[in-house]
């Protein structure tokens, strides 16, 4: 196998890769690899050709098309390499010592030392498993044996409380890894192993499908995930529908809502099972109010009919406890159903690698340089937590491919000294359904000469339900730290932020009390 | 194919009703005779196109069926000679795991469970034993753990039963069958006179052909077949079974079968572990009417999800990647198999019929028990230059890093990974496009390479699989189909102006 | 009477508009830039148009196109038209005016992609 050394690479030429190898060429990383399986970069944007990106970042009113190659121009300016057409198969982390449970752990994510022909994908399964045989989806694992849908488990039944599986990989003689292997194939080179100090994961996420929402009825040609039906329509120049009902209200589901007019369609309906439009208000205006199109709030697809193809669907109105309310159901006639309806984080690989998932976000466990729960693996993007606009995901890119670098940059006792064990966590309280980072590095140095990687951060947040009038909190126990000025709406379709200044972080990193600072949103 | 067999125009020795696992298992024991000229017609794009490939892939080995059966008790127990053997040659895998029915009560405990044993024992099986709780917790260590034991049938086993019947229409294929998709019987005509006494008529009259045998495995349209033979004493009443798959995550938490105690009219849910690494949930029972009502239903979803998590309490529905419904052929009037000549004793017409829940099991019995009934009426001649061997496609997800190296090194199209949820190369997809049966439908390649049935559910790669399905035969992206005519994905180009619709004055904004 | 959703802010405020004698009163609306918003949807609201047009000679069949500055609502249907209508040859740059002054509307239709 032919094998290259980067001082980081980034899984994925998204707009979070592009943007991570931005950033580590300017946290001062010198080889920097971008891995992309597609022929092109910009992930998921070329097929965005719809304008509303970048007025964040640029001031500017851009396309997903415009918007990625302005940063993939920059990536090659600044000297990133990216291999394209290049599949990662899997990342092996470098033994990780920290973690103390992990002697427990066979080996599993599948590496001989010599490669030696064993099956890679035999014992490498995932969730933390235990005897008795209970699943948590809050996700830790107890002695007592809870499954969780994230972390590790072994196929001999060993449970790593930490996490991490480990497998070969380079140990430094200060106990810190050195080395992480990521194996990939291309039709160019066969298999090869880029061996980095540093990882980024930037991987993004998929739609949810029909089946991850048992979505009842036959199964009909003219079923599409709204991603789908996108790429079909600006890519490859095919319309996959003529009369159209759209699941789901996020953006994707509005902005095909519009394509698909434009390009003949007749949208019939879009059906939105909460209360509220899932997505941008900005996209219900120029997408569904302008051409007429119907909203049906707390409402659901209940039947998809057709045996050839979709010849209709039936939809009804559903109560607050999400049934549906007989008396209620109509019947749209359509040829096509898009799906709209949640992105999910693409972590199969983060997985594979034994690295934490948070399950709220369903993205790894990050610290405010985004470092995962392996040491020297980053994430970024919508792979971490899916945001609202690409503008976030850059940034968090940078901040990934700067914290890389410098983490490539260290070694030995200055390693140690800056990415400490002691940590302060977060937790989402009332009104807050996930945070990310979901923890600060402490360390005992803290004040003036303090060392350790924990600069100023901005705390993502996403709230719950559409909420007038709020103030954001963030309290230790009964202290409140930190409070907002009022809001006049926060909306779960739209990220909000937290500005963790010096100041703050002070504040919050107290010697006498680690417990969980909560963030919360209180109603005024 | 050789010249060894002289295939007329349009004239057949054998005609075979319906491509499902019993059509294409006959077929293939047949295929292995010289003196036969065969084609099978299939209504749909594909082999294995409906109740053959909604199931649990559960093959079982007799222990739990009706002691009042007895042609489905032979035939599955014929099959379960040969799993073996059979799959060996035809590159199928299977395991021999065992089932465990669990029970969670004293009174399964004590009473189902013997009650079980015994009706195994008078099936002819005698394998199964009942097992207590640590035994099962060794088996099975994550099921409830309220369990007490469980009866273990060892001789239980698992496929995938559309690798199975794929392998069992290619390996036919190349020995000679004739395969007609999207082809239904819709009539057959018979007489005394001239050398084939069958007119088979293919949809309503598109095509006919002769035949001197025709075979019924028409399915849930068996007993439509029949009567066209004047055979019309019995009725299937389709029996709905509804599946959930699971995310390949939780694999490890399921070794093999495991039902629950029987449910009253039903053996009740199963969680079984497939042999692609996924986890099954189902099958749930309703009988039907209708043979196209296939949708998945709400209601069957709580009772299914209820039934398996009394086996294993961890079970959540957000752990299901793919949901799909089965209709199984059963009979409302016999409760058995039907398998035979024509009643009158004259016309050359064999029913494999209403092979119901347990098909997949029965099915490689059916095919030499038929083989059998032919030699009644003719000798047949085997073929010197029958090729029992099929080779599956080579994955690049299962193989390890030294195959894969190899794999790459030989086509380097295996190193263009075109299914990210389960590793499918290009190479894969070429291969199974140019199959030995020419399907070259969506859902014909999923089922050949994996591809589209992952999380993605096909959101990634199907774009990609399109495209190389028109660069390889030629076709339009609008000619690509979901499952054969009338399931074509696409609508219209976007950007032709001679196809395209002008948005709706009426819709726009425009003029407002 | 007329809802419009402000979309200036998150806060999305529904401003209601009615007519009198020539003008128009708003309630509903937070702050004066939404008042300002909610004219403009009325007297001459605008978009950025944004399709795809045909490419020879690239490896994809479309380049995706936008209208470079907003234009009146009232001309998309005619601006699909014309990008129905066009198709251009590969090489295309970011940036390239595919058709001036498109429809009247003093902006142009330019490449959103250089392929």
């Amino acid at each position: 196998m032919k094998e290259y050394k980067y001082d980081v690479a980034v899984v994925g030429a998204g707009p979070a890769g592009l943007a991570a190898g931005i950033g580590a060429r300017e946290g001062g990383a010198e080889k920097i690899v971008i891995i992309e399986r597609d022929f092109m970069t910009g992930g998921i944007l070329p097929q965005c050709i719809h304008n509303g990106f970048g007025l964040h970042n640029f001031g500017k009113d851009l396309t997903g098309p415009e918007y990625a190659e302005i940063y993939a121009e920059k990536a090659a300016a600044l000297g990133v390499e990216i291999k394209l057409e290049t599949m990662v198969l899997e990342i092996v982390p470098a033994k990780n010592i920290l973690s103390e449970a992990d002697d427990a752990v066979p080996p599993s994510a599948g590496l001989d030392p010599g490669y030696s022909g064993r099956n890679p994908s035999s014992g490498s399964t995932t969730g933390n498993v235990s005897s008795s045989g209970n699943v948590s989806s809050s996700g830790n694992v107890s002695s007592s044996g809870n499954v969780s849908s994230s972390g590790n488990v072994s196929s001999s039944g060993n449970v790593s409380s930490s996490g991490n599986v480990s497998t070969t990989g380079n140990v430094s003689s200060s106990g810190f890894p050195e080395i992480h292997t990521v194996i990939c194939v291309s039709k160019s080179e066969g298999l090869i192993k880029i061996k980095a100090k540093a990882v980024i994961l930037a991987m993004g996420c998929r739609e949810r499908t029909r089946g991850n929402i048992m979505l009842p009825g036959t199964r009909p040609a003219g079923i599409f995930t709204a991603g789908l039906a996108q790429r079909f329509t600006n890519i490859e120049g095919y319309l996959p529908g003529k009369n159209v009902v759209i699941l789901g209200s996020g953006d994707i589901g509005m902005i095909m809502a519009r394509r698909l007019t434009f390009e003949g369609a007749s949208v019939k309906a879009v059906v939105e099972v909460m209360s509220f439009i899932g997505g941008l208000s900005r996209n219900k205006v120029q997408c569904l109010d302008d051409f007429n199109i119907p909203v049906f709030l707390n409402h659901t697809v209940c039947y998809i009919k057709g045996n050839s193809r979709v010849e209709g669907v039936e939809i009804a109105e559903i109560d607050d406890e999400k049934k549906i309310i007989e008396g209620t159901r109509r019947f749209i006639e359509c040829d096509t159903l898009l799906l709209s309806v949640g992105l999910i984080p693409e972590n199969e690989l983060t997985e594979k690698a034994g690295i934490k998932l948070d399950p709220r976000t369903k993205g790894p466990e990050v610290d405010s340089t985004f470092q995962t729960s392996a040491d020297g693996i980053f994430a970024c993007g919508n792979v971490m937590h899916v945001s609202d606009l690409v503008d976030y995901v850059s940034e968090d890119g940078i901040t990934a491919g700067i914290a890389a670098a410098r983490w490539a940059r260290f070694s030995g006792k200055e390693r140690e000294k800056r990415y400490p064990k002691a940590r302060q966590q977060f937790t989402p309280g009332r009104n807050v359904s996930y945070i990310v980072p979901q923890a600060v590095y402490t360390g005992s140095d803290s004040g003036e000469n303090s060392k350790t990687e924990k600069s100023p951060f901005k705390l993502s947040f996403r709230v719950t339900k559409p909420m007038r009038n709020v103030k954001i909190q963030l309290a230790r126990r009964e202290v409140i730290l930190h409070e907002s000025n009022v809001k006049k709406i926060v909306r779960p379709g739209e990220m909000e932020k937290i500005d963790i200044n010096d100041k703050l972080l002070e504040l919050i990193i107290s010697k006498n009390d680690t417990s969980d600072i909560r963030v919360e949103v209180i109603q005024i | 194919m050789g010249s060894w067999r002289s295939f007329l125009k349009n004239k057949y020795r054998v005609v075979i009703a319906g491509g499902g696992v019993v059509g294409c298992a006959i077929a293939r024991e047949l295929s292995q005779y010289e003196n036969l000229s065969i084609t099978l017609l299939e209504k749909e794009d594909d082999v294995c196109s409906g109740t053959s490939k909604a199931n649990n892939s559960h093959i079982v080995c007799g222990a739990d069926l009706d002691p009042s059966c007895p042609v489905e008790i032979e035939m599955i127990r014929r099959s379960n000679k040969r799993w073996e053997s059979i799959t060996a040659e035809l590159d199928v895998e299977y395991t021999r795991c065992g089932s465990f029915n669990v029970a969670v009560t004293e009174s399964e405990f004590n009473d189902t469970l013997p009650a079980l044993q015994k009706k195994a024992q008078s099936c002819g099986i005698f394998s199964t034993r009942i097992i207590g709780r640590d035994e099962l917790l060794s088996k099975e260590p994550y099921v409830n753990p309220d369990a007490l034991g469980a009866l273990y049938a060892p001789e239980d086993g698992s496929l995938l039963s559309y690798y199975l019947v794929l392998a069992l229409a290619e390996n036919a294929a190349v020995n000679g069958v004739k395969f007609l998709f999207e082809s239904e019987v819709t009539a057959l005509s018979f007489s005394q006179e001239g050398k084939f006494p069958w007119t088979v008529e293919i949809n309503n009259g598109e095509k006919t052909l002769d035949a001197d045998f025709v075979i019924n495995s028409a399915g849930l349209y068996s007993d439509a077949v029949s009567k066209m033979a004047g055979w019309d004493n019995f009725e299937i009443r389709p029996r709905k079974g509804e599946f959930w798959v699971i995310d390949k995550k939780y694999s490890s938490l399921v070794n093999s079968i495991v039902y629950g105690c029987p449910q009253p009219d039903f053996r009740g849910t199963t969680v079984v572990k497939t042999r692609d690494g996924n986890l099954m949930v189902g099958p749930t029972a309703r009988d039907l009417r209708d043979k196209e009502e296939k949708g998945t239903t709400q209601d069957a979803m709580e009772a299914g999800w209820a039934a398996a998590k009394r086996v294993f309490p961890w079970l959540d529905k957000s752990m299901t990647i793919h949901q799909y419904a089965g209709l199984r052929a059963r009979c409302a009037e016999i409760n058995d198999y039907i398998i035979g000549w024509h009643p009158d004793g004259v016309k050359p017409f064999i029913n494999a019929a209403a092979i119901r829940s347990t098909g997949i099991s029965g099915s490689i019995g059916i095919g030499e028990y038929i083989a059998e009934l032919l030699t009644e009426r003719i000798t047949l001649e085997k073929n010197p230059l029958f090729n029992p061997v099929r080779k599956k496609i080579k994955r690049f997800e299962t193989a390890s890093w030294s195959e894969r190296e190899a794999l790459v090194k030989e086509n380097p199209l295996y190193g263009e990974i075109i299914c990210r949820c389960q590793t499918v190369s290009k190479a894969e997809i070429i291969e199974a496009i140019h199959n030995p049966l020419g399907v070259v439908s969506l859902d014909g390649i999923k089922r050949r390479t994996k591809t589209q049935m992952g999380r993605c559910s096909g959101g990634f790669c199907t774009p990609r699989i399109v495209k190389i399905i028109c660069e390889e035969t030629g076709s339009s992206p609008l000619e690509i189909t979901k499952r054969g005519r009338g399931t074509e994905i696409l609508k219209r180009e976007t950007k032709n102006p001679s196809s395209h619709c002008r948005m709706t004055a009426g819709r726009s904004g425009a003029g407002k | 009477m007329k809802v419009i959703t402000c979309i200036t802010c998150p806060v999305g405020c529904e401003i209601t508009a009615e007519e009198k004698n020539g003008r128009y009163l708003f309630r509903g609306a937070l702050c004066k830039a939404g008042e300002k918003y909610a004219y403009m949807e009325l007297t001459s609201p605008e978009r950025v148009v944004t399709t795809s047009i045909r490419i020879k000679g690239s490896v994809m069949p479309l380049v995706s196109v936008k209208t470079s500055a907003p234009v009146p609502r009232e001309k998309i249907r005619g601006i699909l038209d014309e990008a129905l209508k066009a198709e251009i040859v590969s090489p295309v740059k970011r940036g390239d005016v595919i058709i001036s002054n498109i429809c009247g509307t003093e902006a142009d239709l330019i490449a959103t992609r250089t392929q």
